[in-house]
Parts: structure tokens; sequence; C-alpha cells
């Protein structure tokens, strides 16, 4: 075992610590600080791990070895004897770009956090890192039951904050919000032990075998079993319902809109994408045959209809919050078309656009939360010619639409080219014709809302509201700012790192569904 | 004979975007401390950039026929994903290095001006540093030898031409004219997007380089609807019909703007883009349906191109402002380029790449010569404004020929090249379209018709162009002098900084068609480009150019007998149709941008009031089977410790007998 993978359990188990100690403090600078310097240990050790990562993979492809040979990962002792299952900890193709995000947005989450009017601040700083914690657990696990475990877990966290520190109609949107991702929750965990029972392989949540046994598909559909299909479908549903995808999405505009601004960042920049990533780790790998068949017919149209249905939602919007919400659907839509074509343009291209639509979320949420902090409103009726008042905030409101727009250059084109090409490039004729149609004209009502939101809220005459509140920035917001929009611009101009990160598993996910197809056209 | 080494052109190119570029950031970054010196290091980069220009196409010239088959340099990858891979690729032709000097040159001379103009305002640095980025994108469009990193430099001037149309963002109406600029053109790039993935559908996957894209043979379907698709995203850029609604709006933005954006450079990418593929892709039709194609996606660059010359000129009457009739101009001068590259005939393979070759050449020296002409006009009406307290309403200001007397020289260069009489560059350029017209009319096949038909509109419009560019003229030079208030009692002409770029442009404005258009020095330059056909000698056309030069003389006439009538300020049926532009905005207001407004409004307002309802009432289900539950909540303790030890037993038997 390498060193440093004896980092790998500090990731996630530093912030998590952190934050439950920050419960018990009773000063807020020392709980906000005690989280956010963990966050960025753990953020530090996510990157020398990944380093190392790479340079591992590199070994496995001068090797030509298949999957995850030679994969970091870590065990800590067994659970139950070792009979159930370990806590396998991992950094991969699919995960690596995620945990940095993560962390990344989590400590601006922090550092964003500082600015707001909060009871019981510690509680609140205490509950972020315990968030962060879990999710960071979730991307990591490589093993099922961990996943599911931390993927669950994190609601408890996200409940909290949004009920308690979150706005007027809080209690509401977070009771809603639980109700949802719980009950599509508790039918992937169907469909999960549906495939560890049935892969025959005794009560192994390990990922990476279950992987390998996936090649050999047949284990799955031995007579008497819940049909393959089935259990695709339940493993879907949660994850689903997280993304969201229309039209299990009517959770989503009330939490993003009521959660504190930071803590909507986090749940969009970074919780979204778990939903993404569960659905190509669980649903894809393991079942590359139903993916490919069942998966194509149901999610691409759910696909095509969140791509829309969120365009237009997000132009009808009335305030700046459940505008990002209603965009943010729309946009992933267009990631899950991408993993859809399961090729490796699009595969990589839809890992790249998860974590661009990450940093320009967060950098949308972030400065709508600092006009919040100086306006008092994110309503479109209130705001008004706020560039002249605002400039640098705006210049940075500026570059995150540009770029949630797709102006190539910048974060999203990159991913969003891919996906096309490698959804588009490779479809049947008619079905592409219908999918390019509904796409591209999501493209362009993309650039229609946020171009017009642009004009309602930074240009036209002033609208007056809070005398003072013309400050420039501060060092939190620069801190804030900076790093997202230079990510921003170099994800633009050289997202290469990222795009090769995951080529290993794109390219093993291409051939298995590549080979599951060639078997069933044999099999007829 | 001028070469440069391999090495130093490998250093030199990359710098031509890239001065510029290294330029805006600096201003946008330190702006607020360079405050009124914020021109400065966009000057000296767009400087640095016209003079590599310069040396490039002097290259190129330098290895005449004898051209590289391609001088790309590749630098490094962009981004790659299975079989599709990007670089950052530069290429060096007689095309590419004559737009990018033209552009930089050009550039140079509208910032020099800019200094003077722009002087005072609050936003000096941001306008710099969006004007750096642009000259850097456009050149990056020119420069690209791919079509993704053609796109980054389409979508990087569609940005700044965004940034600068909103400049002055408090006005609502420079707010709303930038967003509709940004949105009519998106729409094109959309287009343009797509036409990228049928292109990689059906080609050899390498990174939608022109050479992979040339060298490949395209069935006759993808190949008409890749082009139709690239075709609608030059549309949307160049202004054309039924895309052209956003560019006289765009006149909100600063009058220099006006002149490098929306007259000489950003409108003519599309021209650029039709001219880089055409010629080739014509080169390497083979089979009759390859051909039927090409010759059917032409038809439609040719109504388009045709129909927008038309209109736009007869809008171009009926407007009372100086800019708006010179924004009505370029469209239907970008209208005459689309016509030239529509000119073409399915006659034979050879006869397709030679006639298709020589549109292209014809369509991009009127890009070139009306790049100078009308960067002229439009900074010669930035003078008037300057002068005039930023009205230019021709029933409010007039014979201001003493006021502004180099202003005046300018103008009036800028409006006979504009008209098309010699030995004014405009005269020759058109000529040039108008002969391919002719050719393509005459070469037989079955596009000859449309082509005599667009050669009588082409005429026509000739006709229209003296008209209304004469009587702009005179409206605002001759006649009474007419000085609005908003003048003030100090009305003079402009300061050094911004007559000097005026005389400048205004050399070739009127000499560069003459000195290159009839000595074939421009076509034989162009159609050395790899790809192309190369051009042929033939003589000068008399006849058709007397028949031109007799068109726009007649409306020169008719210009000169309205004399000083100015137009009224009643309302008049024709004229309010064509100020209006025939209310086709109105018409796209109505079928187009308000139900889709309405369609979101209501879609969000059914999706909070509706959709959320109904799973609300799923929501319930979960608490009417708690009521029906609640029996077993007893609240009796030891009952609890049952059911837990009984539901582990149950769970541990699951996991052991599943093993």
């Amino acid at each position: 075992m390498d060193w440093n993978l004896a980092f790998l359990p500090f990731i996630p188990a530093l912030p998590f610590v952190a934050g439950l100690a920050a419960l018990f403090t009773r000063n807020r600078s020392l709980a906000s600080g005690v989280v956010l310097i963990s966050t960025l240990l753990s953020v530090g050790l996510a990157i020398a791990v990944t380093m190392d990562r790479n340079r591992l993979v590199f070994d496995a492809e001068l090797n030509g070895s298949a999957l995850t040979a030679g994969q970091p990962h870590f065990e800590v002792g067994a659970l139950f004897g070792g009979k159930i299952s370990s806590v396998r900890l991992g950094v991969d193709g699919l995960n690596a770009g995620l945990v940095l995000l993560t962390g990344l947005v989590g400590a601006l989450s922090v550092v964003a956090s500082s600015g707001l009017k909060l009871d019981h601040a510690n509680r609140y700083f205490g509950l972020l890192g315990i968030l962060i914690g879990l999710t960071l657990l979730a991307f990591l696990a490589q093993d099922l039951l961990v996943f599911y475990v931390a993927f669950e877990l994190t609601l408890i966290p996200l409940f909290l904050l949004v009920g308690s520190w979150g706005g007027p109609n809080r209690q509401a949107a977070s009771l809603k919000m639980v109700i949802y991702t719980l009950a599509g929750g508790f039918l992937t965990l169907l469909g999960i032990l549906a495939i560890v029972v049935q892969s025959n392989g005794g009560l192994d949540f390990g990922w990476e075998s279950l992987a390998r046994k996936a090649a050999v598909e047949s284990t799955l559909v031995a007579p008497g079993r819940m049909a393959p299909g089935l259990i695709f479908l339940l493993v879907c549903a949660g994850f689903v319902v997280k993304i969201p995808l229309v039209p299990f999405h009517s959770w989503q505009p009330a939490a993003y809109a009521e959660a504190p601004t930071p803590v909507t960042a986090f749940l969009s920049a970074v919780l979204a994408k778990l939903g993404l990533y569960g659905i190509l780790r669980v649903a894809f790998f393991l079942l590359p045959g139903e993916a490919a068949t069942l998966g194509v017919t149901v999610l691409v149209p759910l696909a095509v209809l969140s791509i829309l249905y969120g365009a237009f939602c997000a132009y009808g919007a009335r305030d700046l919050k459940s505008l990002l919400a209603y965009g943010s659907i729309s946009h992933l839509g267009v990631a899950l078309l991408g993993l859809l074509s399961f090729n490796r343009v699009g595969v990589e291209g839809a890992m790249l656009h998860m974590l661009a639509h990450g940093v320009i979320t967060a950098g949308m949420l972030f400065t709508a939360g600092m006009l919040f902090e100086r306006e008092g409103t994110l309503q479109f009726s209130g705001l008004g010619g706020m560039a002249a008042r605002h400039k640098l905030l705006s210049a940075f409101m500026v570059l995150f639409a540009l770029a949630s727009v797709g102006v190539p250059g910048l974060a999203q084109f990159g991913g969003e080219f891919l996906c096309l090409m490698g959804f588009l490039g490779s479809a049947e004729y008619g079905q592409g014709i219908a999918v390019a149609f509904g796409v591209l004209a999501g493209i362009f009502l993309g650039g229609w809302y946020t171009i017009t939101m642009l004009q309602k809220v930074l240009f036209g005459p002033l609208k007056v509201h809070e005398e003072n509140s013309a400050r420039g920035l501060g060092v939190a917001d620069w801190a804030i700012l900076v790093p997202l929009g230079v990510l921003t611009i170099v994800l633009g101009l050289w997202p290469k790192p990222v795009l090769s990160a995951s080529r290993v598993e794109s390219g093993y996910l291409e051939r298995q569904v590549q080979r599951t197809e060639t078997s069933r056209l044999a099999s007829r | 004979m001028f070469e440069l080494s391999t090495e130093t052109l490998w250093l030199l190119l990359p710098l031509i975007p890239g001065l510029p570029l290294m330029a805006a950031a600096l201003v946008a970054i330190f702006g607020h401390r360079l405050g009124e010196r914020s021109h400065l290091p966009v000057l000296l980069a767009v400087a640095g950039s016209a003079i590599f220009g310069f040396l490039a196409l002097m290259h190129v010239r330098g290895m005449g026929a004898h051209q590289a088959p391609n001088a790309v340099f590749n630098y490094a990858n962009w981004f790659e994903a299975g079989n599709l891979r990007v670089d950052w690729e530069l290429r060096l032709d007689s095309l590419s290095a004559m737009m990018a000097a033209m552009v930089s040159f050009i550039s140079l001379w509208i910032v020099l001006f800019s200094a003077g103009y722009m002087h005072g305002d609050p936003g000096y640095p941001r306008y710099f540093a969006a004007v750096g980025l642009f000259v850097g994108a456009m050149n990056t469009l020119v420069l690209a030898n791919n079509l993704p990193l053609l796109f980054l430099g389409w979508e990087g001037v569609g940005v700044c031409s965004y940034l600068l149309i909103g400049f002055w963002f408090a006005k609502p109406e420079a707010a709303k004219a930038a967003r509709k600029a940004f949105l009519v053109t998106r729409l094109g790039d959309v287009a343009l997007l797509a036409g990228m993935i049928l292109l990689y559908r059906a080609g050899d996957p390498v990174g939608l380089s022109y050479d992979t894209i040339f060298s490949h043979h395209y069935d006759a379907t993808t190949l008409y609807w890749a082009l139709v698709c690239l075709g609608i995203g030059a549309f949307g850029k160049s202004a054309q019909f039924p895309l052209h609604v956003w560019l006289p709006d765009a006149m909100e933005g600063p009058t220099p703007v006006s002149a490098l954006i929306h007259a000489a450079t950003m409108v003519t990418a599309g021209v650029y883009l039709l001219a880089r593929m055409l010629p080739p892709l014509a080169g390497h039709a083979v089979t009759a349906a390859q051909l039927e194609s090409i010759g059917a996606f032409q038809d439609l660059v040719l109504v388009s191109g045709g129909v927008t010359a038309l209109l736009a000129a007869l809008i171009a009457l009926g407007q009372t402002d100086l800019k708006r009739i010179l924004a009505y101009s370029t469209l239907s001068q970008l209208g005459y380029m689309f016509m030239a590259l529509g000119a073409g005939t399915t006659k034979g393979n050879v006869e397709c790449h030679s006639l298709a070759s020589a549109a292209a050449a014809a369509a991009v020296f009127h890009l070139f010569t009306h790049a100078f002409f009308k960067a002229l006009l439009f900074l010669s009406a930035g003078s008037v404004m300057h002068a005039m307290g930023n009205v230019l309403d021709l029933r409010r200001i007039g014979g201001l020929r003493k006021l502004l007397p180099i202003t005046h020289i300018c103008f009036l260069v800028g409006a006979l090249a504009l008209a098309g009489l010699p030995p004014f560059s405009g005269f020759f350029s058109k000529d040039g379209i108008l002969e391919v017209l002719e050719q393509g009319a005459h070469s037989g096949g079955s596009r000859g018709g449309l082509q005599h038909a667009m050669l009588w509109l082409g005429l026509i419009t000739a006709g229209l162009t003296g008209l209304y560019t004469m009587r702009a003229y005179l409206l605002t030079f001759w006649g009474k002098e007419r000085i609005p208030e908003e003048a003030g009692h100090h009305a003079h002409e402009s300061p050094a900084v911004m007559t000097i770029p005026l005389a400048v442009l205004a050399v070739p404005a009127a000499f560069i068609g003459l000195a290159l258009g009839p000595t074939h020095l421009f076509g034989h330059f162009i159609q050395a480009s790899p790809g192309w056909h190369a051009a042929e000698t033939h003589a000068f056309a008399w006849k058709l150019a007397a028949v031109g030069l007799g068109a726009a003389a007649a409306g020169i006439a008719v210009a000169l007998a309205l004399g000083d009538r100015r137009p009224s300020r009643k309302p008049n049926g024709l004229a309010e149709t064509a100020r209006s532009g025939f209310f086709i905005d109105d018409v796209y207001t109505a079928f187009f941008a308000k139900p889709l407004e309405q369609f979101g409004r209501l879609l969000n307002f059914l999706d909070r009031e509706l959709v959320d309802k109904l799973f609300e009432l799923f929501a319930r289900i979960p608490g009417w089977l708690g009521e029906s539950l609640r029996p077993l909540q007893n609240g009796l303790l030891q009952y609890y410790a049952l059911a837990m030890a009984l539901g582990l037993v149950v769970l541990i038997a699951m996991f052991t007998l599943a093993r």
C-alpha cells in the first residue's frame, strides 16, 4: 500500500470530526475556523492522493490492465467480521474531480457563511462540516453500502441546515426535500440490495468486484429473480430525485430558494452531482446492459424534458435563486445525455461538465449571496442597474453567466460540446434528430434566460434600495470569487487534466456497453 | 522575395491574437490604476498585431502560387476525449493572412480614434479592455485551423459585441439592444454547433480541422445540411435576412464600436466562414449529387443575400438617423457579399470549383474594401456626433461642411466608395460581384436563372445605394447650416487623435480597389489559398461595369435632384413602413419572443402551483399509512425492544441464508 493512501480516510473524517467538535463550541469564529481549516486540509490531502492516482493510472495503462488495477483504496477493518462489508475508500477517475470540487466548494461555503446573520452559529458551522465530510465519504466510497449510507446521511445535516437557518418557508421546503429524497433513496436501497444479493457473490458490497461481475451479465437474470430492468429503475430512482430530473424535481426550487445561500451553493454545485455520479457508478457500471437499452429509453426523454422544462421555468422565475435552481435542472440534463452516450467522448465530457457546472453554479450562487448581503433582496422586481453600484461583483456575475451560457474558452463549453458530440455523434438517426432539436433549443434557451437575467439584475436604470449598500468586495469575497473565476477560465482553456482523469473508466464503460450490445445481437 | 523562417512564423502567428488579449487582461485587471491611459496597452498591442499580421501577409505573398498546402502551426491540445481531438492550431494562408492583417490594421486606427472619442467616459478602461478582447478574438477566428477554435473566436467576438453594445448599460435601450444582439446571433451560433455535430458524425472525427473536413467525402445529404447549418450561423453573425434584426439596434453602442465590430470586422465573419468552406468543398465535390448539394446551398445564400441587399437599401431610404442609414447600408453591402458567395454552377466539377473560388474571392474582395470605407464612414459619423452633441438626426443637422472640413472630405470619400463611383474602391469590388453573378448566370446548369435575377437585383440595389448614400451625405454636409442645441456654442472639428485615423483610412477607401482590383492582385493572391482554384486572368468586363456605374449614377442624380428637401416629420405610410424595417421586428416579437416569454412564465406558474401540489398529494400517502399503523406505536418500551430483536433475527437470517 502506498504511503499516502493512509491519508484517504482523513479526507472525509477531518471535516466530519471538526464539524462534530464545532457543535460543542460556544464561539462562532472558532467553530467556523475549525471547520474551514479541516476542510482545506482535506482538500490538500485530496490533491496529494489525486496526483498519486494520476501516476497509477498511467502505469495501469502502460501495463494494459483492466478497470481499476492499481487503484489506490484503503480498507478499514471489516464490519461484521468481514462477512458483510468493509469500509473501502478509493480515488479513481470517476470521483477524483468531484472530491476536489466538494472540498473546494465546501470550504468556500464556510467562508461565504461568515457574513450571514446566524443564531447558534456554532451549530450551523458544525452541521456544514458534517455535511461536507459525509459528502466526501459518499464520493470516496468504493463500496455500495458505505456509499448508500453516506448518501442518505447527508440528508440529516442538510435538513437541519435548511430547516433551521433558511428563509421564511424553510420548514415546508426542508420537509419536502427530505420526503422526496428519502422515498427515492428507499427504492435505490432496494435496487442495491437486489444487485448484491443476485450477483451470487454473497454479501459483497465492493464496487470493484461487482463491476467485474457485471461483465458476466447472466448472473443477474437467473429465473425467479428480480428482473434486471426493474433493478435498474429502482437504483436510478433515488439518484434521479437527487439531480433532479423533471418530473421528480418539485422539491428542488423551494429548497434552493429557502436554504441559506452558501448551503444552496453546496447543494447545487456538489450534492446534485451526487445524483449523476450515483447513476454513473452504480446504475451504468453495474448494469451496463440495462443502461444501454432501458436506460436510454427511459432516461434520454427525461434528460431532454429536463433541459427544456428547466430552461422555460428559469425564464419565468421571479428571483435569482429559483432561476438558478431551474437552470441547474436544465444544465444537468445535458450532462446526463453525455453519460448516456456510453462512449468516451460523452462520458469524459460529462465528467468535465459536472465539474464546470459545479464551479460556475457555485460562483453564481456566491455572487447572488453577496448581492443579497448588500441589497437585501434577490427578487428581480427589487433589483436593476446593479452594474453601476457593484462594479466588480457585476463583472464576476457576467463572467459566470457567460460561462454558464457555454461561451467557449470558459469552463462550461468543453463539457457541453463533448456531451453533444458524444451523444449526437453516435445516436441513431431518428432519435438523434429529435434529441438534437431538444438539446440545441435548450442551449439557445439557456442563453435566453441567462442574458435576460443579466439585463434585469445588472443593467438598466439603478433601483435604489438600501443606503450604504455600495460597499466593495471584502477579503472573504475575494477569497471566494478569485478561485472560482480563475477555475472558470482555466477549465475553459485547459480542460485536459479533467478529461484525461476519467479515460480509463470511461473506456471501460464504452467497451462494456459495446460487449453487452454485441452479445445481445448474437443471442437473437 | 520576403520570407520568414518557420520558427519565426511559429512565434509570430499566435502573437497576432495574443498581444491584444494580453493587453485586454492587463487593462481589465489594472484599469483602475491606468485610468485615462488605458488605451495605451491596447493601442501598442494592436499595433504589434498589425505589424505581425502584415509580416505574415508578406510572407504568404512571397510564396506566391507555391503556397505550402497547409501551413498549420499546432501549439497544444485544447481538449481531447475518445476520438475527438481539438487543438490550438493556427493556419496561415492567403485568406487568413489577409483577414488578420486587415482586422489588425483597421482596429489600430479605430483604437486611436476611440482614445479621443471616449475621452472622459467613466468606463474608459472597461471600453479598451473589451476592444482588446475583441481584436484578439477576431484574430483567433480568422487564424483558427479548426471549427471549434473558430467557434471560440466567433463567440468571443459575440461576447465583446454584447458588452460593447451595452456599454452604456444604464440606458434601457442599450441593455435591450445588447441582449437582442446576443440572442439573435446565438440562434445562428447554435446552428453552427449543429453543423459541427453533423460534420463530426459523418466525417473523419479528428478534431474538425479544416483539412480533415475538406479531404473527406461527405454524402450529399450530410453535406447539404451541414452547409445549411453553417450558413445559418453565418446569417446570424453577418446579420442576413431573416436574422438581420439585431444589427440596426446595435447602433446603441459607442460609434467607434459600430465602425469596428458592426461594420468592418465581426459582421463579416459569416462571409469569411463561407469563403473558407465553399471553394475547397466545391473542389472536393465529385458526384453530381454533391454538386447539387453545394448548388442548392448556394441558392439559399443567394436568396438570403439578395433579399437582405434590397430590403436593407429600401429601409435605409426611410431612415432619418445617419448612423442607422449606415447600419442598413452595412446590411445591404453584406447582402452583396452573400450574393457573391452564392454565385456558382453545377455543370461540372472543374467549373463548379473555378466559379466558387472566383465568387468567394469576389466576396472577400468586397469584404476587404468595404471594411475600409465603412469604417471610414462610421468614424466620420462619430466625428459628426462628437461635434453635434450626439445628435445624428438628419432633420436637425445639416450644412456642416464648413464647420467640419476634414470630416466632410473623409465622409465624401467613403460615400463615393459606398455608392460605387470609380475610381473609389467600392466600385471595383461591387463590379467583381456583378461579374461573378453574370458568369454564374451564363455558365449553364440549373442555377442560371436565379443568378440572372440576382444580377438585376444587384443592379437595382446599386442604384438605391447611390441614392441613400448621396442623400445622407448631402443632408449632413450641404444646405443651410443646422446645429442642434445639444452641440452647445462651440461645435468644432474633432481633435487630431480623431482626424488622423480618418485621413489614414480615407487613403485605402479611395484607392485600394483600383490598386488591387483591375490589376488582379487581390484575386490571384486570395485564390492561391490551398484548396482554391487558381484565378484565371480575364479582361475587364466593361459592359457590365458601365451598367453598374449607370445604376449608381442614376441614384446619385436623384439624390442631387432632391437636394436639401428634408424628410418630413409627418407620418407617411410608405416611409413609415420603410423606417420600421417592414415591421419584421414586430413580427418576431409577436410570433417568437412574446410567445416564448409567455410560455416560460406559464410553465413556471404551473410548476409552482400545479405540479408541486400534485406531488404533495403523493407525499400525503405516508401520512395516511401512518394513521392506519398508529396502533403499533403504543409507547411500550418492551414492545419496541421485541420488535427490534425480531427485526435483527430476520436480517441475520436473510444474510446467512443468502450466502
